[in-house]
């Protein structure tokens, strides 16, 4: 007992009394006068344009239903921005919907949804522009017919979005392997009869009949314009796909698909914008030449796609997501999700020729396991890829994480975090270009979110791209996104005004419209968007920087903060921290205090 | 870090299942300026290393080639209780990483977040002490190095925890929920053997981590803890996992405990959850029962919830459920398959279907306290109130409709259209969202937990008060009931979090006669039109639902085969399918039989009966508003059939 004493000999010299206080007093007479510091409205404006469920879209005559108005699908994904230069409207607004589910009125399966939207003169937000198509429907929002075109599509989730003119293509992720499946039991896709292949311009396909549950798992073209289906990419093979793009000569096509393995294609059309024709190659890291071409003049290969370019050796990624093309280097790249435990997933595939990359090993010699084919071998966090266009070399642009030790000082844990980064975007600011991350986290273990009590949140991340060798820490979080909402789709105007962005499912106690998949604009990017302001971090005494476009205040130390109302009422309380989200906070006066008693009155406009 | 250095903690030693008491105050080494979250953070440490080291030991023996069970079962209790000192930081730190690997159910999971069904083998203690009872050295072996290597996996994780005192004080309070819903339950020890042993430990440490925080305590808090702890600790003189007295340990223990130490929180200005998110949790923080109608919030499983104005939503939502103006021949309304007076379920074994013709797929389920699920029918098809009701709505067996005649027809009667315009003043439309959103509303205003099981539980007195009390003990002890029925809610909502709706697969009978019987064809989850959930391992399995008003909502099972408690109780006794010899293989239920004895059985059932209570929730509205067209005026409040 005498350690006992000791503690409380110890309590009662440094002052603290029995029932001492552990943190911020819940209310506080704020009398003394304070420096005062003004946040002021947010440069950015945020603009809900499209409503999963809400919105109603224009059908055409579908399964001898006649067209009509029909609430549009949920689960919104990737958005592709196709440019108008004929008129002085901003240009389309592809949106897919990732779902499978029956539907008399919009077809089965998943979908897309297109609308055209102009910018207000005097404040640049988004105006959606009434349509009328050359099949006479008329409205906003046009559904992309699939099922009378090149037949439906399933799980919608990535696409391409061409660089030079904006051509679309949606992507069939999620992979479909027999007719039952994709009827399940008539709530998915209920004609499962044989297709023949038709229009689709590909000759080696045109013609040819194959199983209904092949004609799923495709790159498959679309006419933002008319709403309408222009041909499943046979040519480019059957896969899991997930993101894609068209390189500036609208000859070169790089193809990721989301797998463990995931294989990365590469796809050369013989003429600018026909992609009907060309070459189709799958990436080898260890092969001299790097692109390894594969017969698409054989259906029958391209419906095995993988199966084909395993056995002729391919690389094998950890789920490949959006491919993206940076116009500030000319290079592209790649989100490498990553599986938690990926042996069980890869290793058949690598016992029939697949290899797997180089940064796989050297993780792995990291983790100490024998390589990826390890079953204890891990891979939590996910990573971004760069392709070098001219040397064809995939490197690591950048680890998620943190993920060992050596990566990053753990006493900024977790401010400084990444993790299964998803979509992928760029934007292009008064010349300077930034990356846009988006993560769609694979769980919630091992760091991938704060521990303790939280609520699982997928971010949206800026990068400079100006920055030699960034890292974790160069990682900007965009705020203003809804409660619990993951993040999909980033898309940029060429413009650099606005960034659009999906939130699909969002949690389920944001105020309508919030509670239902949504799709953003934020507009203001040109308004002198800076991404830090300038200050001195670990001052003597507090100070706040407000930061208008990103809803934050900084502070130039890293401390416990409360934050109390007018009245003196504490509403928050924020540990160990560097910065305060305001973004939620209502316009009004609000006092902000530190463990050290040092207070602030802030002004929130 | 360095401060960390100055100490050491005393090296714990113990015998597996001999009880440690009292021993606690002796680790309050302290140092000057320390707060009490970096001394419970250090000892979390140090804890968790002597994990490690059981675990390495129990590796050592198997690897020197220890063949007696008694042995290696020794050893591997001797981790469990370890692991029990570990606990509550462990699963409060990183709850996936443990449910993943390291205490998780030992069944078959699907794969999270990929484009494909994957499913994953269990794994972790659970599933090793499933090894241990069928005495399997192989399984055993490769299980147990697996777990070991998962244990060690997270230390490597340390350098990133930062305790405050909240984060204590929340894991304490969710550590009380875990011991006494899934501890003393048996939830997490398959074979039963070392359950109160591992719930002693608990209740220790849970007694030590609350120590570090005394000397800030006002003295009568302090001696309220001291007071508290010894009261719960004669709970576990001299008893087995049958005998122990489940409903006085919460009573006495469990539930003054839970509020005493979110009083402690606040008397130390210690901030709470509330203040820190935003975001909704399915538990309440503030309830201070376990036992209290909101200890779970309602916002947090609907769809549209905090959109204000709730009253009028609320009445509105009423007089929508109740009138058949809804279903497209004007003769059904949600009130025909669930009937007040029958704890909104219908008697029915099937609800008769639209136009009289034939029966809907399954049986009609109570609706009070519906809303704190996460999943909804039988087969957990739906995610929130909102989206089950257009299931409904569409369904060409129920109101076989759609939005768009709906609409038409609410926005000729006068009274709806003002009505609708009053409870959404900002909207002022009658459209999906307006009807989805104001019959949710109803159904969110449908939650109670106050029937004389938790009024006895609040010290109150009511009739048969020591069956009840028999009756409770046997269905969270000897009977099991309570593993899947969780406490409080006793429905299939995952504690601690009561997030995750659980279903369950039992080999229920397509008839109640045993002898005609065979496992009845619905595939429930399986067939549910979830692509993801398309598991072998889902088929047959169907939803746990909740135990309270279970007295008013016969016939029982989802295709109401079984009418009466007895008939379900007695299905149960004999391990259900299994004992029916009609189980699946995938079937979820224990094989072996309960042995209940009769009076065990009229005391579980009058404990059941006790959880009955409708209180202002019965009533009807008055009279359906009035439509433009006269021949739908005399349509019947709730319905014609």
């Amino acid at each position: 007992m005498k350690t006992k004493f000791l503690f409380f000999s110890a309590l009662c010299a440094s002052g603290i009394a029995a029932n001492a206080q552990l943190g911020f007093n819940p209310h506080i007479d704020f009398t003394v006068e304070s420096d005062t510091v003004i946040v002021p409205t947010s440069i950015l404006k945020k603009q809900v344009i499209f409503i999963g469920g809400v919105h109603e879209v224009q059908t055409t005559d579908t399964y001898g239903n006649p067209g009509g108005t029909f609430p549009a699908k949920q689960w919104h994904d990737f958005i592709g921005f196709t440019p108008d230069p004929a008129s002085s409207d901003l240009g389309w607004i592809s949106v897919n919907h990732e779902m499978v589910v029956a539907d008399d009125n919009i077809g089965d399966g998943g979908g897309m949804t297109v609308f055209k939207v102009k910018r207000d003169a005097s404040t640049d937000t988004l105006i959606i522009v009434e349509q009328i198509l050359e099949d006479g429907r008329e409205g906003e929002f046009f559904n992309v017919d699939f099922a009378n075109t090149v037949g439906e599509t399933g799980m919608n989730c990535g696409g391409i979005q061409a660089v030079a003119d904006g051509r679309i293509w949606t992507a069939e992720e999620w992979w479909r392997y027999d007719n039952e499946h994709i009827y399940d039991e008539g709530d998915g896709i209920r004609d499962t009869s044989d297709v023949t292949i038709d229009g689709s311009g590909i000759e080696m396909a045109d013609g040819e009949t194959i199983q209904k549950y092949q004609n799923f798992n495709y790159m498959v073209e679309i006419d933002p314009k008319q709403a309408v289906a222009i041909r499943k990419q046979y040519n480019w093979g059957r896969q899991p796909f997930e993101g894609g793009v068209v390189m500036p000569d609208r000859k070169t096509v790089y193809l990721g698909a989301d797998n463990t393995p995931g294989i990365l294609t590469k796809f050369v059309a013989d003429a600018a914008g026909d992609f009907t024709s060309g070459t189709t190659y799958f990436y080898k890291e260890d092969s001299p030449e790097k692109w390894i071409e594969i017969d698409n003049s054989d259906l029958d290969v391209m419906l095995h796609y993988q199966d084909e370019a395993i056995a002729m050796g391919a690389t094998m990624f950890n789920r490949l997501e959006w491919v993206a093309y940076n116009q500030g280097d000319g290079n592209v790249y790649l989100t490498e999700t990553g599986r938690d435990n990926p042996a069980s997933k890869w290793n058949d595939e690598l016992a029939d020729g697949g290899v797997f990359p180089q940064h796989h090993f050297d993780r792995a010699n990291k983790q100490y396991v024998m390589g990826p084919d390890d079953a204890e071998y891990k891979d939590y966090y996910g990573r971004i890829l760069k392709l070098d266009v001219e040397t064809n070399e995939i490197s690591v642009f950048m680890e998620g994480g943190p993920d060992f030790a050596a990566d990053v000082d753990e006493s900024d844990y977790p401010s400084t975090q990444l993790s299964n980064p998803d979509g992928l975007g760029f934007i292009t600011i008064e010349g300077q270009s930034y990356m846009l991350i988006c993560e769609d986290l694979n769980g919630t273990s091992n760091g991938r979110v704060p521990m303790g009590y939280t609520n699982r949140t997928c971010e949206m991340f800026m990068l400079d791209m100006s920055i030699e060798n960034p890292d974790l820490e160069d990682l900007v979080r965009i705020a203003s996104v809804p409660l619990g909402a993951e993040i999909t789709g980033v898309r940029a105007t060429p413009d650099g005004k606005t960034i659009l962005f999906n939130s699909q499912h969002p949690s389920s106690s944001n105020p309508y419209p919030y509670n239902n998949s949504c799709t953003i604009a934020l507009t203001g990017f040109d308004k002198g968007f800076v991404s830090t302001p300038e200050f001195e971090a670990n001052g003597e005494e507090l100070e706040l920087y407000p930061n208008p476009a990103a809803d934050f205040i900084y502070m130039n130390k890293t401390t416990d903060v409360g934050v109390y109302n007018g009245t003196g009422q504490l509403i928050k309380v924020l540990r160990n921290v560097d910065r305060i989200n305001v973004s939620n906070l209502p316009a009004g006066t609000y006092y902000i205090q530190t463990t050290d008693k040092e207070t602030k009155t802030v002004i929130v406009q | 870090m360095g401060f960390f250095m100055l100490f050491r903690i005393m090296k714990n030693t113990w015998i597996i299942l001999v009880a440690f008491v009292g021993i606690i105050n002796g680790h309050l080494f302290a140092q000057e300026g320390l707060k009490p979250s970096q001394i419970i953070q250090k000892n979390f440490v140090e804890e968790y290393d002597e994990l490690l080291k059981e675990a390495d030991q129990l590796q050592q023996l198997l690897e020197e080639g220890e063949e007696e069970w008694t042995a290696i079962e020794e050893q591997f209790f001797k981790c469990r209780i370890a692991y029990k000192r570990s606990e509550m930081f462990f699963e409060y730190l990183d709850r996936e990483f443990v449910k993943d690997h390291i205490n998780g159910a030992p069944l078959p999971k699907i794969e999270r977040k990929t484009p494909d069904l994957t499913v994953l083998d269990p794994s972790g203690f659970q599933t090793c002490e499933e090894a241990l009872v069928e005495e399997d050295l192989d399984g055993f072996k490769k299980l147990s190095e697996k777990l070991n290597m998962r244990l060690h996996e997270f230390r490597a994780t340390f350098g990133r925890i930062n305790l405050t005192e909240r984060m204590v004080f929340e894991a304490m309070r969710e550590e009380i929920i875990r011991l006494t819903a899934l501890g003393i339950t048996g939830f997490d020890t398959p074979s039963g053997i070392n359950t109160m042993a591992e719930c002693e430990t608990v209740m220790g440490k849970l007694k030590e981590v609350s120590g570090y925080y005394k000397s800030y305590m006002k003295a009568d808090l302090s001696a309220e803890v001291d007071q508290l702890f010894v009261k719960g600790e004669n709970y576990f003189a001299n008893i087995t996992f049958d005998n122990f007295d489940r409903f006085g340990f919460i009573t006495d223990f469990v539930n003054p405990s839970y509020k005493l130490i979110l009083d402690i929180q606040r008397s130390l200005f210690v901030e709470t959850r509330d203040l820190v998110f935003e975001t909704e949790f399915a538990v309440n923080y503030n309830a201070e029962s376990i036992f209290d109608t909101d200890f779970l919030n309602y916002r947090y499983f609907s769809a549209y919830s905090n959109s204000g104005n709730e009253d009028e939503r609320v009445q509105l939502g009423k007089i929508l459920f109740f009138d058949p103006i809804l279903s497209h021949n004007n003769e059904r309304a949600c009130a025909s398959c669930h009937d007040p007076s029958k704890g909104f379920a219908d008697g029915r074994a099937k609800s008769l279907a639209f136009d009289k013709e034939g029966f809907v797929d399954r049986n009609s389920p109570g609706l009070i306290n519906a809303v704190y699920n996460s999943r909804f029918f039988w087969d957990a098809r739906a995610t929130t109130p909102e989206e089950q009701i257009e299931h409904v709505l569409f369904n060409e067996k129920e109101f076989n409709t759609d939005y768009d005649e709906m609409i038409s027809k609410l926005k000729t009667s006068k009274e709806y259209v003002q009505r609708f315009n009053q409870a959404y003043p900002e909207i002022k439309e009658i459209s999906r969202y307006t009807i989805v959103a104001s019959i949710a509303s109803y159904i969110q205003s449908l939650r109670t937990f106050d029937s004389d099981f938790d009024k006895m539980v609040k010290g109150e007195e009511v009739k048969d008060a020591d069956e009840i009390k028999r009756g409770f003990n046997v269905f969270a002890g000897k009977g099991a009931c309570a593993t899947c029925h969780f406490i409080p809610t006793f429905a299939g909502n995952v504690p601690p979090l009561y997030e995750e709706t659980e279903t369950e697969v039992l080999g229920v009978p397509n008839v109640k006669d045993q002898s005609l019987a065979v496992l009845d064809e619905d595939k429930g989850r399986y067939s549910n039109g979830r692509p993801k959930e398309k598991a072998p391992f889902y088929k047959f399995s169907f939803k746990t639902p909740t135990i309270r008003n279970v007295e008013l909502t016969a016939p029982y099972m989802h295709n109401g085969v079984f009418n009466t408690l007895e008939e379900v109780v007695d299905f149960y006794n004999v391990g259900g399918g299994h004992g029916w010899e009609i189980a699946s293989e995938n079937t979820t239920l224990p094989s072996d039989s309960l042995n209940l004895t009769v009076g065990e059985i009229n005391d579980l059932i009058r404990f059941m009966n006790s959880l009955t209570d409708t209180t202002g929730m019965t009533s009807m509205p008055l009279y359906l508003p009035e439509m433009e067209d006269a021949s739908l005026n005399t349509r019947p409040i709730g319905g014609s059939y």
